[in-house]
């Protein structure tokens, strides 16, 4: 399973959407749009961490940089280096 | 090249507006008529803004059509009820009250308030109503006086100031004290207090002040409450009766007043009693045991005022305000000593004069003649309002007013009066 | 001493015409210096102290003193908690130094309550100082800061423009700011901004605010009061009239407060986004008073959440999410004071969020039919504005005149 298919089941985890919703946002904000909220960004995190040891701090979660799929990918990737 | 363009674009709109109120504030053009309306409104708004300023005034006293005869007065001309010079003129007289001064307006407050509708005052009939309250020991407050105070009016006093004349040094030395040494005012004044002239760089400045003033209070006099007349004018008018009836008003003014005075044995409005009174009551026994209305810097106050209309040829109806005597007896103020204050008022007005007065000082104990403690009400308006129209209605004869400065002096404002100083007073100015 | 300061006139903050008029002369060379590319650090230091003495000279002279110690304080605690976290990482440690930051403001928010008057140590605008100095330590904690120059601390917690009431800004973006100058380019588009947003405040603060609050208001309340405590429909218009007071008012002194921080070349985040085209009470905090509700989300009610899940406290997640509100809101309501209403309007909008998501998670399961379209979504704003109005009743503390209060008559 790549990153981007594990990032978008986590998302439907959290958000308790369909796999097949959260590729449909696509590009974007998943902020703006409501997808996400405070409740679903904390259990990314947490879901983030058990999952794949990634130790994000709430101070460090700009959600300037979390707020589309690909760009929750890219940290991801910058996070595991 | 670019970030000057940027710079102009974040800029110039700012100066625009800047350069437009500029224009609109200093250019020689009239913006604005008044309507019958808004001068009626404004005729009993009692609103601070257009009491220091201008505009309002002058229009309504300039007018043909409504005979507006200013009031000039304090706290007893918020006593609205149905009885008020503004309620029973609108219904029975051909004048209109124009009224100046709310609670803490005395003679100060009153002489700039005229500052600016001088050549109205010219010939005119007016009425003036004296509280002998307002003749305590260190006169008018500095913190009533800034409340009335205005720039307007002020500088236009300073325009035509003359560092020659006592009078204008008196009110300098005043403006000092009341407004404070700091004040852009008084510093303007204090070259006059010394007998200095202004330079002509600081005529130039009042002038362009002024006329900023003035465009500002012609342009923002359309934004001033004036709920008055609706709210509390007009709903009256109908509980008087069609026809004018003397001795009938005066009967419904004294049931009227008993009506609504229950809740206590001093006659006074039952509101007024449960809101001031009845908290404090315990504490106010006695409480005006040692009230001293004989030496003021308030009888200098005032001849000021009397200087000014003189002046200006102004028939002046002068009402002295009586004290409700029942609450005098339980607050212990001595009536000896208002009415030697009232003598020496008088005393002032006379020796200069100024003939017409109404003195009600002696009428506190008729009942229902006031509204509360020391402000007329109910019957005492329909009196006055009496007096008053046969003074308007009535060829006054030419008035012969003879100032005397000695009533500037310090030694008058502190004489005790009784009937020798007084005399002793007269023999010396005379 | 003491006397001749008691004696100096006090410049209301944002007040008046004139104090514009000196603020921007003061910061005229700043913003000169910051155009040809430089910052005039000890200018800088000279203005915010000039007017730091001008808000709080003359008869609240005191509050000055009780500021200075605020700043020693808040400032001793952040040195010694960065020392001892670049060491260890404890989290007794951590909580007793937040506690310790939070504790003036918890003493001048009891002190009332407890003995009617308020504290000595109390100054005006402490509560957003205290959240600026707390941010810092949490974020201490989490390891994002790993150096605080002692001046850089207290020119971020006593920032002039933002001083009285926000916004609320923290330090690794404040920092940031003094580190990287804008170019000419961007320092341009600031002040485009600020000129922008300080002709809104204008229009916010002295024309809206002032007619509605000053010329309005006081009329409704009075009509209201008078039938007190019946029901009339001035009541009503106490509300709406109350809130959007409120709105304009407090937006306009931070578009005061942001033009200033833009002039000076300190980019302070925005307070408030159109918050009365909300469609619901989640998106309404998005853009009230935004600093506030970010600060309270980001380390109150995500922490919480974030804790609670880690430590599988509670496995339910909408029973979570909805304590999380409940909790997050109730401490925002006692933070504005400790009054029925405050705490009731606390409650109130906790709840809003709860039923809010509620609704949402049913609308998804049960109502696809719904449609989304212009009027759904007038209605979900008119349904929202009109909450967020009653709530702002609560929150004027009219009603405890209008219910307890005693009657016209005896005032």
């Amino acid at each position: 399973m790549d990153l981007e298919e594990k990032v978008i089941k986590i998302l439907a985890d959290v958000t308790a959407n369909d796999e097949a919703e959260v590729k449909a946002m696509g590009d974007q904000d998943l902020f703006k749009s409501g997808f996400l909220d405070s409740m679903a960004t904390v259990e990314l995190l947490v879901t983030l961490q058990d999952e794949l040891g990634i130790n994000v701090p709430v101070s460090e979660f700009d959600r300037q940089q979390w707020n589309t799929i690909t760009k929750i990918c890219n940290q991801i990737k910058e996070l595991q280096k | 090249m670019k970030t000057k363009h940027l710079l102009w674009q974040i800029f110039g709109p700012v100066l625009l507006a800047v350069l437009l109120i500029a224009i609109l504030l200093s250019l020689p053009i009239h913006y604005r008529k008044v309507s019958a309306q808004e001068m009626r409104k404004a005729a009993v708004s009692l609103d601070t803004a257009t009491f220091k300023n201008q505009f309002l005034k002058q229009k309504a006293l300039q007018n043909k059509k409504v005979n507006y005869v200013p009031f000039f007065g304090s706290s007893e001309l918020e006593r609205m009820d149905e009885f008020h010079p503004s309620v029973m003129s609108a219904k029975y007289y051909n004048y209109r009250p124009f009224l100046l001064g709310k609670k803490g307006a005395q003679s100060l407050p009153q002489f700039l308030a005229m500052e600016t509708i001088l050549p109205e005052l010219k010939n005119r009939k007016v009425v003036f109503i004296i509280s002998p309250q307002w003749f305590v020991k260190q006169g008018i407050s500095p913190a009533a006086f800034k409340y009335y105070n205005g720039s307007l009016a002020d500088l236009t006093w300073l325009k035509q100031a003359n560092p020659h004349s006592a009078y204008d040094r008196y009110l300098a030395q005043r403006l000092i004290t009341l407004l404070g040494s700091n004040d852009e005012v008084s510093q303007l004044a204090a070259k006059i207090a010394q007998g200095h002239q202004l330079s002509s760089l600081d005529q130039q400045l009042i002038s362009v002040q002024h006329n900023f003033l003035w465009h500002e209070d012609e342009l923002f006099s359309r934004f001033r409450p004036d709920d008055n007349y609706l709210n509390r004018i007009k709903p009256r008018l109908n509980n008087l009766p069609t026809k004018y009836n003397y001795q009938k008003l005066q009967t419904m003014a004294q049931a009227d007043g008993q009506k609504h005075s229950t809740n206590n044995h001093f006659r006074i409005l039952n509101k007024f009693y449960a809101q001031r009174v009845k908290p404090h009551y315990k504490l106010l026994a006695g409480a005006e045991k040692h009230f001293s209305y004989l030496q003021s810097p308030e009888y200098a106050d005032l001849e000021l005022v009397l200087h000014q209309l003189a002046k200006q040829h102004t028939q002046v109806l002068f009402m002295i305000q009586p004290v409700n005597t029942k609450w005098t007896a339980y607050t212990k103020l001595s009536l000896p000593m208002y009415y030697r204050s009232v003598a020496k008022i008088k005393f002032q007005l006379r020796q200069q004069g100024f003939d017409q007065i109404a003195d009600y000082s002696h009428d506190g104990s008729i009942p229902y003649f006031m509204q509360d403690t020391i402000h007329i009400g109910w019957l005492g308006w329909v009196k006055f309002n009496h007096r008053v129209n046969s003074f308007i209605q009535t060829k006054q004869p030419a008035v012969h007013y003879h100032l005397k400065k000695q009533f500037l002096s310090r030694k008058w404002q502190q004489l005790k009066p009784d009937q020798q100083n007084l005399q002793r007073f007269a023999s010396q100015i005379n | 001493m003491t006397s001749f300061l008691t004696n100096l006139p006090n410049l209301k903050v944002y007040g008046t015409p004139t104090y514009f008029i000196y603020l921007l002369l003061a910061i005229l060379p700043l913003g000169i210096s910051l155009y040809y590319g430089k910052r005039l650090v000890k200018y800088e230091f000279l203005v915010n102290l000039v007017f730091l003495f001008l808000m709080f000279d003359g008869q609240s002279f005191p509050q000055l003193l009780a500021l200075l110690g605020f700043l020693c304080w808040q400032t001793l605690i952040v040195k010694f908690y960065l020392n001892y976290r670049r060491q260890a990482n404890q989290s007794s440690v951590f909580y007793l130094a937040v506690f310790l930051s939070l504790l003036p403001l918890v003493i001048i928010k009891v002190t009332p309550a407890l003995i009617g008057q308020n504290s000595i140590i109390g100054f005006l605008g402490i509560s957003y100082l205290t959240f600026r100095a707390t941010g810092t330590v949490i974020e201490t904690r989490d390891g994002m800061i790993q150096e605080i120059k002692t001046y850089h601390f207290i020119r971020f917690l006593a920032f002039m423009p933002a001083l009285t009431s926000g916004p609320i800004d923290r330090f690794r973006r404040f920092e940031k700011d003094y580190q990287q100058l804008p170019s000419r380019q961007e320092y341009l588009q600031m002040v485009a901004k600020a000129v922008n947003y300080l002709f809104l405040g204008f229009l916010y603060k002295f024309i809206l605010a002032y007619y509605l609050g000053s010329r309005l208001l006081p009329i409704l309340e009075k009509q209201a009061l008078f039938y007190s405590p019946h029901f009339t429909w001035y009541l009503v218009g106490v509300m709406y009239v109350y809130s959007l007071d409120l709105f304009f008012d407090f937006a306009g002194y931070s578009l005061f407060a942001v033009a200033i921080s833009y002039l000076m070349g300190v980019k302070t985040p925005m307070n408030f986004n159109q918050p009365f085209i909300s469609k619901n009470i989640k998106e309404f905090w998005n853009r009230w008073h935004m600093t506030l509700s970010f600060w309270f989300r980001d380390y109150i009610f995500m922490r919480f959440v974030f804790m609670a899940t880690k430590k599988k406290w509670i496995k339910n997640r909408h029973l979570l999410s909805s304590l999380g509100y409940l909790l997050n809101m109730l401490i925002m309501g006692c933070w504005h004071g400790l009054t029925w209403y405050y705490i009731l309007y606390g409650l109130m909008h906790g709840l809003g969020l709860v039923v809010n998501d509620w609704w949402l998670r049913y609308k998804k399961q049960h109502l696809k039919w719904l449609p989304h379209n212009k009027l759904t979504t007038g209605i979900a704003i008119f349904v929202t504005f009109n909450f967020v109005m009653l709530s702002f009743l609560l929150f004027s503390g009219f009603l405890n005149q209008f219910w307890f209060g005693s009657h016209i008559l005896n005032k």
